[in-house]
């Protein structure tokens, strides 16, 4: 825990330096002129200026105290193959969501979940067919009859 | 009599069952089962809605018993305590009667936090509507304030947390000058991060990597179901013998749950410590104890209405569930604050109403269904989290119909999984972006009608104290946890002991 904690309050260290430097300065638009600010009105970057500073303070406090533990042992926050499993899902995910626009809920989904139950370790074709074909259609149909909502149709067959 | 249509009672019914199945499910969490659901209760008018998610809210606080007491595992974090004592019931062969105590245990904690919520609401919002934007800055800051340093074991955490909060509450359009702020051009982000897609991400998609990172063979195989069946139905007179422990939790559960930041995983294990010290069995606990379930069980659900009285008075929700409930609320053009009662009095009245129904109806669900709630434990996970992705993304889908929520829910959910593994509490970035603008907000307004005297926050008493009170809560938990275990040298033992998950 102290080592991620470290990487972690680094990061936001380095963070609180570019937010300072680089997107306050680049990412905040002057809708009122700066000369027409009076102490009753602040400009826009007061309050994010104040909040990255804070953070900065406050995440250098906790590199401080980081630096200070002793941790015999380390623990470990997550295994190498955890990491990979969950990345493997959100990339799935990613990819889900992108095949959203062009293949639509009911094409992209089947597939998706195929996929990811069977790589959960679900190798019955009965269950793998009923959760990849069933649930979409329901959850399709219930929003377009509940809610009259149509779910992503995709860009090749709209 | 707006609220006793059929409509309206099937709602909440139906809000309780959904409620009760998603915590059956080991892993599920109310918080989660409420962020994937907020979005259908915005097609539906605020009478309906709202109590649906109310519902949804009480059904988990019980079903969270189930899987603890069946198969050890809890189905919500509170649930924990529950653990303790039902699973060797469980393994005496009384499962059964385990369930129907967390069940009545259940069901009076809820309803006397329900009546305390109806009782000091009124009350509280007419106390709070002689607040002006100054007596309000100060109290949002002091919200803030506790939030950080109550929740999780480190203050710099917490604070951390708030601070990622309020930066992410600070994107989209600025309130006071109307010029954008952090958008990186994106069209979509001129009207801020959507609140739905983002809690859906850090608490829903979140636990879904968190259990992808098990082994396929664990994430297939069904829980052990020894102790699913059997068991005798419980006596009316070990409901009896458990009469005070019950009214003491649902106190107890009822007074942490009122405190922004606390929630109910303190509340049940408070009310755990208090049961056993005043008990005249104190060794049968961690045995398999009626009396130890029935504390945590009544403090758990005494927190459902309790956490609701700083978020409907103040507009200060008190815990992520609470903040969940403040965005439906929101959506449905019921603004919390002390004003909702005025501008609002029949529809709350009415929510009130089918707020009390509700736990009636949680009791019959309960005792019919105990046997299907059970079976629901042995779904394997393989099964359970594709489906929840699924939901996942398509309840941050239907929220505004754009896709890149669906990206934005994702993007949040590896955040959220980040800042689990990290062991940083997510109550405060959630409440902080809630609160962010609107401590905004209060503070250009307090400071255009002082027309730029900053003095008002120390000559306006009300503020003054709020503001005194920020200060000494955050003085106080420096001086008594320095920097908590962050600032002080600290052992291998040390961080061993903090195994809770961060609220």
């Amino acid at each position: 825990m102290r080592k991620a904690d470290i990487y972690t309050a680094v990061i936001f260290i380095l963070y609180s330096v570019i937010g300072f430097f680089y997107i306050i300065p680049t990412q905040i638009q002057y809708a009122i002129p700066p000369e027409e600010v009076t102490n009753a009105v602040f400009l826009p970057t007061f309050f994010p200026t104040s909040a990255v500073v804070t953070f900065g303070l406050v995440s250098a406090m906790f590199l401080f105290g980081a630096l200070r533990r002793s941790e015999a042992g380390g623990q470990v926050i997550s295994g190498k193959r955890a990491l990979l499993q969950v990345c493997a899902v959100f990339v799935l995910c990613y990819v889900y969501v992108e095949s959203l626009a062009y293949f639509g809920f009911l094409v992209s989904t089947p597939v998706f979940l195929a996929i990811l139950v069977t790589s959960m370790g679900t190798r019955d074709w009965r269950y793998v067919a009923a959760m990849s074909l069933l649930f979409p259609v329901v959850v399709n149909y219930f929003f377009w009859f509940a809610f009259k909502l149509a779910l992503p149709e995709g860009s090749l067959f709209s | 009599m707006m609220a006793l249509t059929w409509q309206g009672i099937a709602m909440i019914a139906l809000g309780v069952f959904v409620g009760i199945t998603v915590g059956a499910i080991p892993g599920l969490t109310s918080v989660m089962a409420t962020a994937i659901l907020v979005p259908f209760s915005f097609f539906m008018p605020p009478v309906l809605g709202i109590p649906f998610l109310l519902g949804i809210h009480k059904g988990t606080l019980f079903g969270g018993s189930i899987p603890a007491i069946l198969v050890n595992t809890p189905g919500t974090a509170p649930a924990a305590a529950t653990c303790m004592d039902g699973f060797p019931l469980a393994q005496k062969g009384e499962a059964r009667s385990a369930i129907q105590m967390a069940l009545y245990s259940s069901t009076i904690g809820d309803t006397f936090s329900d009546l305390v919520l109806i009782l000091a609401a009124l009350p509280l919002a007419a106390v709070a509507l002689l607040f002006g934007p100054t007596e309000f800055f100060g109290l949002l800051l002091m919200g803030l304030a506790i939030i950080s340093s109550v929740t999780g074991a480190s203050l710099v955490k917490g604070v951390l947390s708030a601070l990622i909060g309020l930066q992410l509450g600070m994107v989209g359009t600025d309130i006071i000058s109307g010029g954008e702020r952090f958008t990186f051009g994106l069209h979509g982000l001129a009207e801020g991060i959507g609140v739905v897609p983002l809690l859906i991400g850090l608490f829903a998609v979140s636990e879904v990597f968190i259990q992808a990172e098990k082994k396929a063979s664990v994430l297939s195989s069904p829980p052990d179901t020894l102790h699913l069946r059997g068991g005798r139905k419980l006596r009316i007179i070990e409901v009896w013998h458990s009469a005070r422990t019950i009214v003491r939790s649902s106190m107890i559960g009822t007074f942490v749950g009122a405190i922004p930041g606390t929630g109910a995983a303190i509340a049940t294990f408070v009310s755990y410590a208090a049961a056993k010290r005043a008990s005249k069995k104190p060794e049968e606990y961690g045995h398999g104890s009626y009396e130890g379930v029935a504390a945590s069980e009544a403090a758990n659900s005494a927190v459902a209405g309790a956490d609701l009285i700083p978020t409907l008075t103040f507009g200060i929700p008190g815990d992520p569930s609470a903040a969940i409930l403040m965005g439906a609320f929101i959506a449905q053009g019921l603004r919390p604050g002390p004003s909702l009662f005025q501008e609002h009095a029949p529809v709350m009245y009415a929510i009130f109403t089918l707020l009390l129904i509700g736990n009636p109806i949680m009791l019959v669900q309960g005792w019919l269904l105990t046997g299907m709630f059970a079976k629901i434990v042995t779904i394997r996970q393989s099964l359970l989290v594709p489906g929840i992705i699924v939901s996942c993304l398509v309840g941050a889908y239907v929220y505004h119909s754009n896709l890149g929520d669906l990206v934005l829910a994702l993007v949040a959910g590896l955040f959220g999984y980040g800042f689990r593994k990290l062991k940083f509490p997510m109550a405060p970035l959630v409440i902080a972006f809630i609160l962010a603008p609107r401590a905004e907000e209060a503070l250009q307004q307090a400071l255009i009608i002082s027309d730029g005297d900053y003095s008002v926050f120390i000559t306006r008493p009300i503020a003054a104290c709020f503001i005194g009170l920020t200060v000494l809560m955050l003085v106080t938990s420096i001086w008594k946890r320095p920097w908590a275990e962050t600032m002080r040298p600290q052992t291998a033992a040390d961080s061993s002991n903090s195994k809770e998950e961060p609220k």
